[in-house]
Protein backbone atom coordinates (compact mmCIF):
# COMPACT_ATOMS: atom_id res chain seq x y z
CA UNK A 1 0.00 0.00 0.00
CA UNK A 2 2.77 2.31 1.22
CA UNK A 3 4.58 1.82 -1.87
CA UNK A 4 1.74 2.48 -3.98
CA UNK A 5 1.00 5.62 -2.69
CA UNK A 6 5.10 6.49 -3.07
CA UNK A 7 5.14 5.80 -6.17
CA UNK A 8 1.87 7.76 -7.11
CA UNK A 9 3.47 10.91 -5.51
CA UNK A 10 6.86 9.97 -7.27
CA UNK A 11 5.03 10.23 -10.89
CA UNK A 12 3.05 13.49 -9.50
CA UNK A 13 6.35 15.00 -8.35
CA UNK A 14 8.40 14.67 -11.47
CA UNK A 15 5.54 15.64 -13.38
CA UNK A 16 5.24 18.77 -11.16
CA UNK A 17 8.92 19.61 -11.40
CA UNK A 18 8.99 18.66 -15.29
CA UNK A 19 6.34 21.68 -16.09
CA UNK A 20 8.58 24.11 -13.96
CA UNK A 21 11.23 25.04 -16.76
CA UNK A 22 8.45 25.27 -19.69
CA UNK A 23 6.71 27.50 -17.35
CA UNK A 24 9.52 29.86 -16.28
CA UNK A 25 10.39 30.33 -20.29
CA UNK A 26 6.56 31.23 -21.14
CA UNK A 27 6.85 34.24 -18.16
CA UNK A 28 10.05 35.61 -20.01
CA UNK A 29 7.90 35.04 -23.10
CA UNK A 30 5.23 37.44 -21.72
CA UNK A 31 7.94 39.76 -20.01
CA UNK A 32 8.84 40.38 -23.52
CA UNK A 33 5.78 40.90 -24.87
CA UNK A 34 4.51 43.32 -21.81
CA UNK A 35 7.58 45.49 -22.77
CA UNK A 36 6.65 45.47 -26.08
CA UNK A 37 3.41 46.56 -25.38
CA UNK A 38 4.29 49.57 -23.60
CA UNK A 39 6.97 50.33 -25.75
CA UNK A 40 5.34 50.57 -28.84
CA UNK A 41 3.83 53.96 -28.50
CA UNK A 42 2.18 54.34 -31.66
CA UNK A 43 1.56 58.47 -30.76
CA UNK A 44 5.19 58.14 -30.98
CA UNK A 45 6.21 55.92 -34.12
CA UNK A 46 3.57 58.08 -36.00
CA UNK A 47 4.39 61.74 -34.14
CA UNK A 48 6.67 62.70 -36.63
CA UNK A 49 5.72 60.98 -40.22
CA UNK A 50 2.68 63.16 -40.84
CA UNK A 51 -0.76 62.14 -42.72
CA UNK A 52 -1.03 61.11 -46.07
CA UNK A 53 -3.14 64.15 -46.75
CA UNK A 54 -0.16 66.70 -45.33
CA UNK A 55 2.32 65.05 -46.49
CA UNK A 56 0.43 65.24 -50.42
CA UNK A 57 -0.32 68.89 -49.44
CA UNK A 58 3.38 69.81 -48.82
CA UNK A 59 4.89 68.03 -51.98
CA UNK A 60 2.47 70.36 -54.28
CA UNK A 61 2.96 73.46 -52.01
CA UNK A 62 6.40 72.96 -52.74
CA UNK A 63 6.47 72.41 -56.61
CA UNK A 64 5.07 75.37 -56.13
CA UNK A 65 7.16 77.42 -54.61
CA UNK A 66 10.04 75.69 -57.42
CA UNK A 67 8.34 77.33 -60.43
CA UNK A 68 7.63 80.49 -58.41
CA UNK A 69 11.37 80.17 -57.94
CA UNK A 70 12.03 79.44 -62.00
CA UNK A 71 9.64 81.74 -62.78
CA UNK A 72 11.17 84.60 -60.80
CA UNK A 73 14.81 83.77 -62.04
CA UNK A 74 13.51 83.53 -66.34
CA UNK A 75 12.20 87.12 -65.04
CA UNK A 76 15.09 88.10 -63.84
CA UNK A 77 16.31 86.69 -66.93
CA UNK A 78 14.51 88.83 -68.96
CA UNK A 79 14.86 92.26 -67.29
CA UNK A 80 18.42 91.97 -67.25
CA UNK A 81 18.53 92.60 -70.56
CA UNK A 82 16.29 96.21 -70.18
CA UNK A 83 18.32 97.62 -67.49
CA UNK A 84 19.28 100.20 -69.61
CA UNK A 85 16.34 101.16 -71.14
CA UNK A 86 14.15 100.94 -67.53
CA UNK A 87 16.80 103.49 -66.10
CA UNK A 88 15.43 105.51 -69.31
CA UNK A 89 11.70 105.18 -68.59
CA UNK A 90 11.36 102.94 -71.68
CA UNK A 91 8.15 101.27 -70.97
CA UNK A 92 8.82 98.17 -72.69
CA UNK A 93 11.14 97.81 -69.85
CA UNK A 94 9.26 99.02 -67.26
CA UNK A 95 6.94 95.93 -67.83
CA UNK A 96 9.46 93.73 -67.50
CA UNK A 97 11.01 95.50 -64.12
CA UNK A 98 7.52 95.33 -62.80
CA UNK A 99 7.03 91.30 -63.73
CA UNK A 100 10.44 90.46 -62.10
CA UNK A 101 9.56 92.37 -58.99
CA UNK A 102 6.02 90.92 -58.78
CA UNK A 103 7.63 87.36 -59.43
CA UNK A 104 10.21 88.05 -56.85
CA UNK A 105 7.09 88.70 -53.94
CA UNK A 106 5.49 85.88 -55.77
CA UNK A 107 8.25 83.53 -54.98
CA UNK A 108 8.21 84.43 -51.43
CA UNK A 109 4.04 84.03 -51.05
CA UNK A 110 4.71 80.21 -52.68
CA UNK A 111 7.39 80.01 -50.03
CA UNK A 112 5.38 80.97 -47.60
CA UNK A 113 2.59 78.35 -48.42
CA UNK A 114 5.23 75.28 -48.72
CA UNK A 115 5.88 76.17 -44.91
CA UNK A 116 2.31 76.50 -44.21
CA UNK A 117 2.06 72.96 -45.41
CA UNK A 118 5.20 71.81 -43.57
CA UNK A 119 3.88 73.19 -40.33
CA UNK A 120 0.26 71.47 -40.88
CA UNK A 121 2.05 67.91 -41.59
CA UNK A 122 4.35 67.88 -38.66
CA UNK A 123 3.01 65.92 -36.20
CA UNK A 124 5.27 66.67 -33.50
CA UNK A 125 3.39 70.06 -33.36
CA UNK A 126 0.28 70.58 -30.72
CA UNK A 127 -2.87 71.53 -33.04
CA UNK A 128 -2.34 75.12 -30.48
CA UNK A 129 0.88 75.56 -31.88
CA UNK A 130 -0.19 74.67 -35.58
CA UNK A 131 -2.63 76.99 -35.11
CA UNK A 132 -0.57 79.84 -33.94
CA UNK A 133 1.99 79.05 -36.41
CA UNK A 134 -0.88 79.45 -39.17
CA UNK A 135 -2.09 82.48 -37.69
CA UNK A 136 0.96 84.36 -37.80
CA UNK A 137 2.26 82.81 -41.56
CA UNK A 138 -1.75 84.17 -43.07
CA UNK A 139 -0.20 87.58 -41.40
CA UNK A 140 2.69 87.58 -43.40
CA UNK A 141 0.99 86.53 -46.42
CA UNK A 142 -1.11 89.24 -46.01
CA UNK A 143 1.41 92.09 -45.56
CA UNK A 144 3.14 90.34 -48.93
CA UNK A 145 0.03 89.93 -51.09
CA UNK A 146 -0.53 93.56 -50.20
CA UNK A 147 2.72 94.87 -51.21
CA UNK A 148 2.75 92.50 -54.78
CA UNK A 149 -1.07 94.62 -55.35
CA UNK A 150 0.70 98.02 -54.70
CA UNK A 151 3.53 96.87 -57.28
CA UNK A 152 1.12 95.50 -59.42
CA UNK A 153 -0.86 98.93 -58.99
CA UNK A 154 2.30 100.70 -60.25
CA UNK A 155 1.98 102.63 -63.35
CA UNK A 156 5.18 104.90 -63.11
CA UNK A 157 9.28 103.38 -62.15
CA UNK A 158 8.67 105.94 -58.82
CA UNK A 159 5.79 104.27 -57.62
CA UNK A 160 7.56 101.01 -58.40
CA UNK A 161 10.22 102.25 -56.69
CA UNK A 162 7.61 102.99 -53.63
CA UNK A 163 6.07 99.47 -53.32
CA UNK A 164 9.21 97.52 -54.02
CA UNK A 165 11.44 99.79 -51.06
CA UNK A 166 8.01 98.83 -48.87
CA UNK A 167 7.95 95.44 -49.85
CA UNK A 168 11.97 94.72 -49.06
CA UNK A 169 11.31 96.28 -45.72
CA UNK A 170 8.70 94.34 -44.90
CA UNK A 171 10.99 91.05 -45.99
CA UNK A 172 13.54 92.23 -43.79
CA UNK A 173 11.33 91.84 -40.93
CA UNK A 174 9.39 88.97 -41.87
CA UNK A 175 12.04 86.88 -42.89
CA UNK A 176 14.04 86.22 -39.84
CA UNK A 177 10.49 84.92 -38.05
CA UNK A 178 10.10 82.45 -41.17
CA UNK A 179 13.93 81.88 -40.38
CA UNK A 180 12.45 81.07 -36.82
CA UNK A 181 9.39 79.40 -38.00
CA UNK A 182 11.29 76.79 -40.11
CA UNK A 183 13.56 76.15 -36.94
CA UNK A 184 10.79 75.44 -34.60
CA UNK A 185 9.60 72.80 -37.17
CA UNK A 186 12.90 71.06 -37.34
CA UNK A 187 13.43 71.34 -33.34
CA UNK A 188 9.80 69.76 -33.05
CA UNK A 189 10.74 66.81 -35.28
CA UNK A 190 14.05 66.67 -33.28
CA UNK A 191 12.22 66.46 -29.94
CA UNK A 192 10.04 63.55 -31.28
CA UNK A 193 13.31 61.86 -32.73
CA UNK A 194 14.59 61.92 -29.15
CA UNK A 195 11.40 60.71 -27.86
CA UNK A 196 11.85 57.59 -30.37
CA UNK A 197 15.27 57.12 -28.89
CA UNK A 198 14.29 57.23 -25.07
CA UNK A 199 11.85 54.66 -26.34
CA UNK A 200 14.30 52.66 -28.46
CA UNK A 201 16.86 52.75 -24.78
CA UNK A 202 14.40 51.73 -22.61
CA UNK A 203 13.77 48.42 -25.14
CA UNK A 204 17.54 48.43 -25.20
CA UNK A 205 17.31 47.92 -21.25
CA UNK A 206 15.06 45.13 -21.01
CA UNK A 207 16.90 43.17 -23.93
CA UNK A 208 19.98 43.51 -21.97
CA UNK A 209 18.15 41.87 -18.87
CA UNK A 210 16.91 39.07 -20.87
CA UNK A 211 20.14 38.66 -22.33
CA UNK A 212 21.77 38.71 -19.37
CA UNK A 213 19.63 36.21 -17.54
CA UNK A 214 20.43 34.35 -20.26
CA UNK A 215 23.50 33.71 -18.88
CA UNK A 216 24.79 35.97 -22.34
CA UNK A 217 28.01 38.13 -21.96
CA UNK A 218 26.59 42.29 -22.16
CA UNK A 219 29.20 43.98 -21.17
CA UNK A 220 29.52 45.57 -24.52
CA UNK A 221 25.81 46.33 -24.75
CA UNK A 222 25.51 47.74 -21.59
CA UNK A 223 28.49 50.45 -22.29
CA UNK A 224 26.76 51.03 -26.08
CA UNK A 225 23.44 51.67 -23.59
CA UNK A 226 25.14 54.27 -21.30
CA UNK A 227 26.57 55.91 -24.37
CA UNK A 228 23.23 55.97 -26.18
CA UNK A 229 21.90 57.69 -22.67
CA UNK A 230 24.69 60.10 -22.92
CA UNK A 231 23.53 61.13 -26.62
CA UNK A 232 20.45 61.69 -25.63
CA UNK A 233 20.93 63.89 -22.79
CA UNK A 234 23.08 65.98 -25.31
CA UNK A 235 20.92 66.47 -27.92
CA UNK A 236 18.31 67.49 -24.93
CA UNK A 237 20.46 70.32 -23.63
CA UNK A 238 21.00 71.37 -27.45
CA UNK A 239 17.48 71.44 -28.37
CA UNK A 240 16.26 73.02 -25.66
CA UNK A 241 19.27 75.72 -26.27
CA UNK A 242 18.13 76.47 -29.54
CA UNK A 243 14.39 76.63 -28.88
CA UNK A 244 15.41 79.41 -26.14
CA UNK A 245 17.17 81.23 -28.99
CA UNK A 246 14.45 81.16 -31.37
CA UNK A 247 11.90 82.16 -28.57
CA UNK A 248 14.41 85.47 -28.57
CA UNK A 249 13.85 86.10 -31.89
CA UNK A 250 9.92 85.67 -31.70
CA UNK A 251 10.08 88.32 -28.99
CA UNK A 252 12.04 90.61 -30.98
CA UNK A 253 15.50 90.44 -30.13
CA UNK A 254 18.94 90.57 -32.33
CA UNK A 255 17.66 88.23 -34.98
CA UNK A 256 20.27 87.80 -36.67
CA UNK A 257 22.85 86.64 -34.20
CA UNK A 258 19.96 84.47 -32.02
CA UNK A 259 19.46 82.85 -35.69
CA UNK A 260 23.63 82.04 -36.02
CA UNK A 261 23.40 80.95 -32.15
CA UNK A 262 20.53 78.62 -32.95
CA UNK A 263 21.61 77.16 -36.04
CA UNK A 264 25.08 76.20 -34.21
CA UNK A 265 23.10 74.61 -31.50
CA UNK A 266 20.56 72.36 -34.16
CA UNK A 267 23.84 71.48 -36.06
CA UNK A 268 25.22 69.92 -32.56
CA UNK A 269 21.95 68.39 -31.87
CA UNK A 270 21.79 66.78 -35.48
CA UNK A 271 25.65 65.58 -34.44
CA UNK A 272 24.86 63.72 -30.85
CA UNK A 273 21.62 62.29 -32.88
CA UNK A 274 23.72 60.77 -35.36
CA UNK A 275 25.86 59.80 -33.28
CA UNK A 276 22.74 58.09 -31.23
CA UNK A 277 21.50 56.31 -33.91
CA UNK A 278 24.86 54.77 -35.30
CA UNK A 279 25.03 53.58 -31.32
CA UNK A 280 21.83 51.97 -31.28
CA UNK A 281 22.52 50.54 -34.81
CA UNK A 282 25.37 48.67 -33.17
CA UNK A 283 23.46 47.66 -30.40
CA UNK A 284 21.14 45.59 -32.63
CA UNK A 285 23.77 44.48 -34.51
CA UNK A 286 25.29 43.44 -31.09
CA UNK A 287 22.01 41.60 -29.74
CA UNK A 288 21.59 39.57 -32.96
CA UNK A 289 25.40 38.73 -32.76
CA UNK A 290 24.79 37.33 -29.35
CA UNK A 291 21.60 35.52 -30.48
CA UNK A 292 22.91 33.97 -33.97
CA UNK A 293 26.46 34.01 -33.30
CA UNK A 294 26.76 35.61 -36.46
CA UNK A 295 28.13 38.88 -37.33
CA UNK A 296 25.35 40.85 -39.02
CA UNK A 297 26.01 43.71 -41.58
CA UNK A 298 26.47 47.07 -40.62
CA UNK A 299 23.32 49.42 -40.22
CA UNK A 300 22.41 52.11 -42.44
CA UNK A 301 23.65 55.65 -41.25
CA UNK A 302 21.15 58.41 -41.28
CA UNK A 303 22.36 61.34 -43.85
CA UNK A 304 24.14 64.39 -42.35
CA UNK A 305 22.61 67.56 -41.72
CA UNK A 306 23.78 70.25 -44.52
CA UNK A 307 22.40 73.88 -44.60
CA UNK A 308 19.64 74.82 -40.94
CA UNK A 309 16.94 77.62 -42.56
CA UNK A 310 18.28 79.58 -39.71
CA UNK A 311 21.66 79.34 -41.28
CA UNK A 312 22.57 83.26 -42.26
CA UNK A 313 21.97 83.70 -46.41
CA UNK A 314 24.12 87.15 -46.63
CA UNK A 315 22.61 90.22 -47.83
CA UNK A 316 19.08 90.08 -47.07
CA UNK A 317 17.55 91.35 -50.29
CA UNK A 318 20.19 89.82 -52.98
CA UNK A 319 20.31 86.84 -54.34
CA UNK A 320 22.67 84.20 -54.56
CA UNK B 1 9.66 4.37 5.50
CA UNK B 2 8.19 7.96 5.83
CA UNK B 3 12.19 8.53 5.94
CA UNK B 4 12.53 6.86 2.70
CA UNK B 5 9.80 8.46 1.35
CA UNK B 6 11.05 12.36 2.67
CA UNK B 7 14.61 11.56 1.58
CA UNK B 8 12.99 10.19 -1.78
CA UNK B 9 11.02 13.44 -2.22
CA UNK B 10 13.97 15.61 -1.31
CA UNK B 11 16.27 13.74 -4.15
CA UNK B 12 13.87 14.76 -6.71
CA UNK B 13 13.01 18.17 -5.34
CA UNK B 14 16.56 18.35 -6.00
CA UNK B 15 16.94 17.11 -9.83
CA UNK B 16 14.05 19.00 -10.48
CA UNK B 17 15.84 22.36 -9.57
CA UNK B 18 19.01 21.29 -11.16
CA UNK B 19 17.32 20.59 -14.38
CA UNK B 20 15.31 23.60 -14.15
CA UNK B 21 18.76 25.79 -14.07
CA UNK B 22 20.39 24.00 -16.55
CA UNK B 23 17.36 24.29 -19.30
CA UNK B 24 17.42 27.80 -18.23
CA UNK B 25 20.91 28.50 -18.91
CA UNK B 26 20.43 25.80 -22.31
CA UNK B 27 17.53 28.14 -23.72
CA UNK B 28 18.35 30.40 -26.36
CA UNK B 29 17.94 33.79 -25.93
CA UNK B 30 14.24 34.78 -26.18
CA UNK B 31 13.22 37.99 -26.84
CA UNK B 32 13.39 37.69 -31.45
CA UNK B 33 9.92 39.97 -30.37
CA UNK B 34 11.34 42.88 -28.44
CA UNK B 35 15.01 42.73 -30.41
CA UNK B 36 12.29 42.90 -33.57
CA UNK B 37 10.70 45.96 -32.00
CA UNK B 38 14.12 47.13 -31.27
CA UNK B 39 15.05 47.12 -35.19
CA UNK B 40 11.98 49.25 -36.10
CA UNK B 41 12.30 52.26 -33.07
CA UNK B 42 16.09 52.25 -35.07
CA UNK B 43 14.64 52.49 -38.43
CA UNK B 44 12.13 55.28 -37.54
CA UNK B 45 14.44 57.08 -35.72
CA UNK B 46 16.49 56.93 -39.35
CA UNK B 47 13.71 57.67 -41.27
CA UNK B 48 13.05 60.87 -39.14
CA UNK B 49 16.53 62.02 -39.26
CA UNK B 50 16.75 61.82 -43.17
CA UNK B 51 13.48 63.42 -43.54
CA UNK B 52 14.27 65.96 -41.14
CA UNK B 53 17.69 66.92 -42.63
CA UNK B 54 15.99 67.11 -45.95
CA UNK B 55 13.39 69.52 -44.61
CA UNK B 56 16.04 71.61 -42.97
CA UNK B 57 17.55 71.96 -46.80
CA UNK B 58 14.03 72.61 -48.12
CA UNK B 59 12.87 75.29 -45.79
CA UNK B 60 15.70 77.91 -46.51
CA UNK B 61 14.24 80.82 -47.22
CA UNK B 62 14.31 82.28 -50.46
CA UNK B 63 16.71 84.95 -51.87
CA UNK B 64 15.36 87.44 -54.19
CA UNK B 65 16.53 90.62 -55.29
CA UNK B 66 13.83 93.29 -54.50
CA UNK B 67 15.77 96.84 -55.84
CA UNK B 68 14.42 99.24 -58.67
CA UNK B 69 17.76 100.35 -60.46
Amino acid sequence: MISKNLLVLTVLAVFLLSTIPAMAVVGGNASALSVKNITTNKNLTKANTGTAAGIHAYTDAKAGYLQAKQNYLDAKTNFIAYRLQFAERDRTAFLKGQTFMVAGVDQLLKYIDSLSSKVNETRAFSDSEKNDLMIELVGYAGTLEADKNSMQAASTIDELRTATNKTRDDWNTIKPQLKRIAGEIILAKAGAVVAKAETASTKLDARITELNAAGKDTTKLEKISAQVKTKIANTKEKVAQAKAKLAEVKSGGNAQGLLTAADQFVKQANRWMLEMQYLLGQAVREIKHLETGQEGPEPNNATVMGKTPMEDDGNETEDD
Amino acid sequence: MKILIAVLMLVILVAGCVGQTQGAQGQPPTGGASTSALDSSLQGITNDLNDMNTDSSDLSTPSVDLTVP
